[in-house]
């Protein structure tokens, strides 16, 4: 094939040249002339031939290794894989096993959140509710076990924010009344336009009569509750930054009405951390700050490993907040997933051992403050 | 030479060559733009290892560099750091006063003429209430920034003296003000409003993809609260600051490529 070449010295001349398609298995050309079959001195081809023969050269030989650095790629992920299921064995059998929920600890969590995960695009919500609803109650349960008296749950589409009619526990249905919900909940009174962020829900005192928690052992345990209700959130995605947002632009046309009215120059509004905090996180906000947090997959990952993200949940109130999560899918459940492929989804519910483990985890940090 | 300083000088080049052809081969998978650094356990690390706490702490800026190296040998084009927390200053004096001496030489060291920021074209910023400083270390951090602004293969985002709800409150009176100054009825201040007005924002960083957090602490601790809660990867790592390398970054980024894959 030839092509044609101008040149800025001589713009209206043409020069022919020949050039040279490449495939991944052809070898750089020497300078031959095919029809002679002999070979060409290298004083003989023209320099324009000679540039585009090194640029097809360094072209071929980047393509080569960048084919080769792309395989190499792929071998040390499989190595990889290989590492990760050693581990993934290793977390799963020999570490000791955790205490159990109702064991003394050196400091158990007033609050604790648990973000209910899913890797899946395309979750169906109907579906998704009964199983959210199913980790939810075992939540409860697990808290109520070991003293926890507040609880958050949140996932990041809001499937549980209708709130149900009937929670299950201990086997037992036990219909909720709802005494607190907050439908404006962050937001001033002047402020109209109420959104529901989080519902909240105080469990009455009737619970202390059904306080048995059946562990997975069987062994029916009689705890007395604590004194004080149990406080259950349902948190969403609107809790978070759109509640900051909608915050300050309430300062907008409250305060800063004010300002502008006054004649004042705008840079008067001012804000500090401590206001956002008594809002964010007060009677009316969405408070306290959870000690402890608990990541779970609610639907199977596809990976066997899936490191931890918090899926939008609310940023302001977890500055301290400790978190624990389970990054490890088992070898069992990743085949399932295989089998249950063109079948109904695999939900996986809380288990105890993680709920275990992230309390004993929590009862041995260290807070240092900044110190 | 001595047979035995043979063999370590071709160790050392052994080493340097493969670390080299690990990194070409990482860099043919994707590559995150932004990874964010919690250099926590300085001070667990010279207890550990008997010395006095300002070596732990000098040992840090070690890592700091090492790690700095790596991410350039990436391409990975932002990297930040959490260098010191607003909640630092109650530390006690003798600490605080050393560490910004070691700030004040730190600074001067990376930005000098073959520091390694020249030597990896990287740019400096700082993100914090820099104003808290001594006026040395104000001077030091100006100095740096002016070196290195023409520097355009990278960013290394010095966060100090910082707190996320700090950024998140100045970003919610910046949006409050600017909506005050457009004076329109109608303009209702937006989450995507405070997130333009964050201090990662004003010097253009890009998302947030990686968060690592080192000595097995599992907490945030007021770092980039408003910028990791979305699709963020945080790790977790048990590694003390001072050691850490890419024997701890090599997983972490397979992690990442693996997710990009899989989107």
């Amino acid at each position: 094939m030839y092509t044609t070449l101008r040149t800025r010295s001589r713009p209206n001349a043409v020069t022919l040249i020949r050039v040279t398609t490449w495939s991944a298995t052809s070898t750089i050309p020497s300078a031959r002339n095919v029809r002679s079959g002999g070979r060409i001195a290298r004083s003989q081809i023209h320099p324009h031939r000679r540039i585009l023969i090194l640029s097809q050269s360094l072209a071929f030989c980047h393509f080569d290794m960048s084919l080769l650095s792309r395989l190499a790629l792929r071998i040390l992920h499989f190595l990889y894989s290989l590492f990760l299921a050693t581990l993934s064995l290793r977390s799963r059998y020999l570490r000791p096993a955790p205490r159990p929920l109702t064991a003394t600890r050196s400091k158990v969590p007033s609050h604790l959140a648990l973000i209910l995960a899913s890797q899946e695009p395309d979750l169906c919500i109907s579906e998704a509710q009964e199983a959210f609803l199913r980790c939810t109650e075992k939540a409860i349960a697990y808290c109520r076990a070991a003293g926890i008296q507040c609880l958050s749950v949140y996932d990041r589409l809001g499937v549980l924010l209708e709130v149900p009619d009937l929670l299950y526990l201990d086997g037992s249905a036990l219909p909720l009344t709802l005494l607190r919900s907050h439908g404006s909940n962050v937001f001033d009174e002047t402020y109209k336009e109420g959104r529901s962020c989080t519902t909240t829900i105080c469990m009455v005192d009737t619970l202390r009569k059904r306080n048995r928690y059946r562990s997975r052992m069987g062994h029916t345990l009689h705890k007395p509750s604590s004194s004080g209700a149990f406080t259950l959130h349902f948190v969403s995605r609107d809790t978070g930054k759109p509640a900051i947002a909608a915050i300050a632009d309430n300062f907008r046309r409250t305060r800063g009405g004010k300002i502008i009215s006054a004649n004042g120059d705008a840079e008067a509004f001012t804000v500090s951390v401590s206001e956002l905090q008594t809002i964010l996180e007060g009677d009316r906000g969405y408070g306290p700050p959870p000690d402890l947090m608990i990541v779970h997959n609610v639907t199977l990952p596809r990976r066997q490993f899936t490191p931890l993200e918090l899926y939008s949940f609310p940023p302001w109130q977890i500055r301290l907040t400790e978190i624990h999560y389970n990054g490890f899918t088992g070898i069992r459940d990743r085949l399932s997933r295989v089998r249950l492929r063109r079948r109904a989804k695999r939900w996986m519910m809380l288990s105890e051992i993680d709920f275990r483990r992230a309390l004993d985890e929590y009862s041995g940090a260290e807070f240092r403050l900044g110190k | 030479m001595p047979l035995t300083e043979h063999a370590v000088w071709l160790r050392d080049k052994a080493i340097d060559r493969l670390r080299n052809v690990l990194f070409g081969v990482l860099r043919a998978g994707p590559i995150p733009q932004h990874v964010a650094f919690i250099m926590d356990g300085n001070r667990r690390y010279a207890r550990s290892n008997g010395m006095k706490l300002i070596q732990g702490h000098v040992d840090g800026f070690t890592a700091l560099r090492r790690v700095l190296e790596i991410c350039s040998s990436l391409n990975i084009k932002v990297v930040s750091v959490y260098a010191f927390a607003i909640d630092n200053f109650q530390r006690p004096k003798e600490e605080v006063d050393g560490l910004m001496n070691l700030a004040e030489r730190a600074l001067l060291e990376l930005c000098s003429h073959g520091g390694i920021l020249a030597e990896h074209g990287v740019r400096l910023n700082t993100v914090g209430r820099t104003q808290l400083f001594p006026p040395e270390v104000q001077a030091a951090l100006n100095k740096a920034k002016e070196l290195t602004k023409n520097n355009k293969r990278s960013v290394l985002n010095l966060c100090m003296p910082y707190s996320s709800r700090d950024e998140i409150a100045n970003a919610v009176e910046e949006s409050v003000q600017n909506a005050l100054l457009e004076g329109r009825i109608e303009c209702v201040v937006v989450h995507k409003d405070i997130e333009d007005r964050l201090m990662t924002a004003k010097v253009n960083t890009p998302p947030l993809d990686i968060l690592i957090r080192t000595s097995g602490v599992k907490r945030l601790s007021d770092y980039l609260l408003w910028q990791c809660t979305e699709n963020t990867q945080i790790h977790f790592v048990d590694t003390f600051w001072p050691d850490m390398g890419l024997v701890d970054l090599l997983p972490i980024i397979l992690d990442y490529q693996r997710k990009i894959w899989a989107q």
